[in-house]
């Protein structure tokens, strides 16, 4: 095709210079015609017959301007046929063959592990308390020490077209024991009309904003104080959970969970169902370097012998949790890979009610934190946090829930270094007014192998 | 504040009933391919610009808010969104493009992928068991995936199927002579000497036959070390690449350190339609041969 487009060029080449030639004899004839002028019926004759070789020359010339354009549309033709024989050419050698559709994981569920370990000095070890709370099994810092941290492993896939499954096992160490724990045995419908979702099994209540996040993807060693005493580090319990996808231009969820209310800072699962939650989450992005999610949360759950890590003594009551949570993230033109801040802060306050180790007990409690973390160069972030905790209890005088006028609160900065998407190193200090009176000083390393994870805002 | 509500509801959902498509595209290079194939039937929302890498995205609240309502999704696929499509999708609530369903197209999945990895082992780096996903970048593959999507249109909208086909036969033809130009215009760049900061270019490198001498950085995904910077530096001061080419998204810096003791030029191309202040995919393709001409002659 190429060669018969090169032969087009070159045969319209040529005859553009006949062309020219034809134009050359034209003029030297109008030239010669000027001597014989003295003569008139020579004159005339020279006239008609000049007359008719210039209607012959017009004639050619007509045909030659003719057949120009013709030529010049066969050049035309013969380029699409050449960009259409190229783009075939072409489009055969890009047709998909055998490495077609390949995604190695289609049938099976993706599968990741998280690998956590470092060292920690704590300074004075003790029990982990804090005046005023009672505290979850789970909650509190890492042994003090070399420590292997918490390892997960997580399984997940879509089931069929309705449905999506995740199971999340952790393993810890409990007195040297290896402690396996079921994090996340749960489903979620997937093709649900009017944009609901029902998840259902085991899962990490909606409450708050970092509760439904895997404690590996956190930006500090460890939780905020409040999440240890309202949530015992993470709230998960089990039950089933509805939200909806309203239909506006920007983003707002609501929903509500059922739970069996079996978990801290539940427990005993009353009826069945000792917990229930309500919240909406609303957000969009504010110019294209910013984006925002706030939301409001309520936990209310109904306690049937809450006991704590230090003391024999129960609750039983109504425990209520209202949570305001927010998260901005900035990055140069959306593009956060080599610079980008991000804002975050959580509001928790609750009320409690009923009867602890025997006494009428009333509980008004309130926490918060608030945290930055700035990415300054490609691998590289450095974090700060503030977080308090402030108790009014009554009738629990000299017990662990007597806050003993103490005002819990801690500051902790954090520089890591993220080698890739699965790999993680930081350091952390913190300057501890809540449990310890300490200096307190991390150094963690947090790998992830398997299946890539998922960049949730 | 209950008819505000009500109102401000009402008028949303007019906004989206205006087209009779909503679309869903993950990059803007397919933005480009709908906007030609669909015109006016289309809404087509983009989750990524030509300043943001696209494998680093995160599952946004305004990108779960726009894929709730769309009825076709078009994204790379070959894992470059995996990071947050899957989650999207989990949490848009819409059966309607999910995966397998005709309202899911994966554009890389459409063509035949380079860099197909032998075996998968992430001290590769983040590699994609799938090939390469940037595919856009080669004329033929863009030729093959708009004969797809435009017949997915026609399906998904059998009302307007008329127009669709009409619009894909145009820009066929268009693109197959813009083709034929650019193949042309661009004999000169055969085996011209180039490194790449990223694997973005792998395709346009394949159908241009540049020689593609090394990438900056060490391993897919991972940044430019120094250690790798001063290796390249010394295997290639005595016969230096022509070219450093990046993408806008990528940093400028470690192209600049290298490409001032080569003495070679950078090149920060349009990879995808806005990079350069490139408005479609003809310009992208346009500007990238022209650039590479100036720096070859």
């Amino acid at each position: 095709m190429l060669i018969l487009y090169d032969q087009l060029i070159i045969t319209w080449e040529e005859r553009m210079k006949n062309l020219h030639s034809l134009m050359i004899v034209i003029s030297c004839l109008s030239w010669s015609s000027t001597y014989a002028a003295d003569n008139s019926t020579a004159l005339l004759q020279i006239k008609s017959e000049l007359l008719a070789l210039r209607l012959e020359y017009e004639a050619r010339i007509g045909e030659l301007e003719k057949r120009l354009i013709l030529a010049e549309l066969q050049v035309q033709q013969a380029t699409d046929i050449a960009g259409r024989a190229i783009t075939i050419s072409e489009d055969v050698a890009t047709a998909p063959g055998s490495n077609s559709p390949s995604a190695l994981s289609d049938f099976n569920p993706s599968i990741g592990v998280a690998l956590v370990g470092g060292y920690h000095d704590f300074g004075s070890v003790g029990t982990y308390s804090l005046p005023g709370f009672q505290l979850g099994e789970a909650s509190g810092p890492s042994n003090d020490g070399l420590a292997l941290g918490e390892t997960e492993i997580n399984f997940n896939a879509n089931a069929d077209d309705k449905f999506f499954a995740n199971l999340t096992v952790a393993l810890g160490l409990e007195d040297g024991e290896v402690a396996i724990e079921l994090e996340e045995a749960y489903i979620q419908s997937l093709a649900l009309p009017r944009q609901l979702t029902v998840t259902a099994g085991r899962f990490f209540s909606s409450v708050g904003y970092l509760n439904s996040f895997h404690s590996h993807s956190d930006e500090f060693v460890d939780r905020p104080i409040a999440y240890e005493v309202f949530l015992g580090g993470q709230y998960l319990d089990d039950g089933f959970k509805l939200s909806w996808l309203a239909p506006t231009a920007f983003y707002l969820e609501v929903g509500g969970e059922l739970l069996r209310g079996n978990h801290f800072p539940s427990a005993g699962a009353a009826n069945g169902q000792g917990a229930w939650t309500l919240f909406s989450k609303i957000g969009g992005d504010m110019g294209i370097s910013t984006s925002w999610q706030a939301g409001v949360s309520y936990l209310s759950t109904d306690v049937v012998g809450r006991v704590s890590n230090i003391s024999s003594g129960e609750f039983y009551g109504d425990s209520d949790l209202f949570g305001f949570d927010f998260v901005i993230k900035w990055a140069p033109l959306g593009n956060p890979r080599q610079r980008n801040f991000k804002l975050q802060g959580e509001y928790f306050s609750r009320d409690e009610k009923g009867v602890f180790d025997g006494s009428e007990y009333r509980g008004d409690q309130v926490g918060w934190y608030l945290q930055g973390i700035y990415q300054f160069r490609t691998g590289w972030q450095f974090g700060y946090r503030y977080d308090q905790l402030k108790a009014d209890n009554t009738g629990v005088t000299d017990t662990e829930l007597d806050p003993m006028g103490r005002d819990l609160y801690r500051n902790s900065i954090v520089m890591e270094w993220l080698n890739s998407e699965f790999s993680r190193v930081r350091l952390q200090y913190s300057r501890d007014k809540s449990a310890f009176d300490e200096d307190l000083l991390s150094l963690e390393y947090i790998i992830n192998i398997g299946a890539h994870g998922a960049h949730r805002f | 504040m209950k008819i505000t509500c009500s109102f401000l509801m009402t008028l949303l959902l007019c906004q989206g009933a205006l087209a009779d498509l909503n679309v869903f595209v993950c990059e803007p290079e397919w933005q480009s391919l709908l906007s030609e194939l669909g015109g006016s039937h289309l809404r087509i929302t983009t989750a990524s610009t030509a300043a943001q890498d696209p494998h680093y995205l995160q599952a946004k609240p305004s990108l779960i808010a726009a894929i709730r309502d769309a009825d076709l999704l078009v994204c790379s696929g070959a894992q470059l969104e995996v990071g947050w499509l899957p989650l999207l999708l989990r949490r848009s609530g819409n059966a309607a493009i999910q995966p397998g369903s005709p309202g899911h197209v994966l554009a890389a999945m459409l063509v035949r992928r380079i860099e197909v990895p032998q075996s998968v082992d992430r001290r590769q780096g983040d590699i994609h068991p799938e090939g390469n996903p940037h595919v856009h970048l080669n004329p033929a593959n863009v030729r093959r995936i708009a004969q797809v999507l435009g017949d997915r249109l026609a399906q998904l909208d059998p009302a307007n199927s008329n127009d669709y086909n009409i619009y894909q036969t145009d820009f066929l033809s268009r693109w197959d002579k813009a083709s034929a130009r650019w193949r042309m215009a661009a004999k000169p760049l055969t085996g011209i000497r180039v490194m790449v900061h990223h694997t973005s270019f792998s395709y346009l490198i394949d159908w241009l036959k540049l020689n593609r001498l090394a990438d900056l950085e060490p391993k897919p995904g991972l940044p430019p070390s120094a250690a790798h910077l001063a290796s390249l530096l010394s295997a290639y001061s005595v016969n230096p690449p022509i070219a450093i080419l990046r993408t806008p998204y990528s940093s400028a810096r470690s192209s600049k350190w290298l490409a001032q003791r080569l003495n070679s030029r950078m090149l920060e191309l349009p990879y995808t339609v806005g990079g350069g202040g490139t408005a479609d995919l003809f310009e992208v393709f346009d500007r990238t041969i022209e650039m590479l001409l100036k720096v070859s002659t």
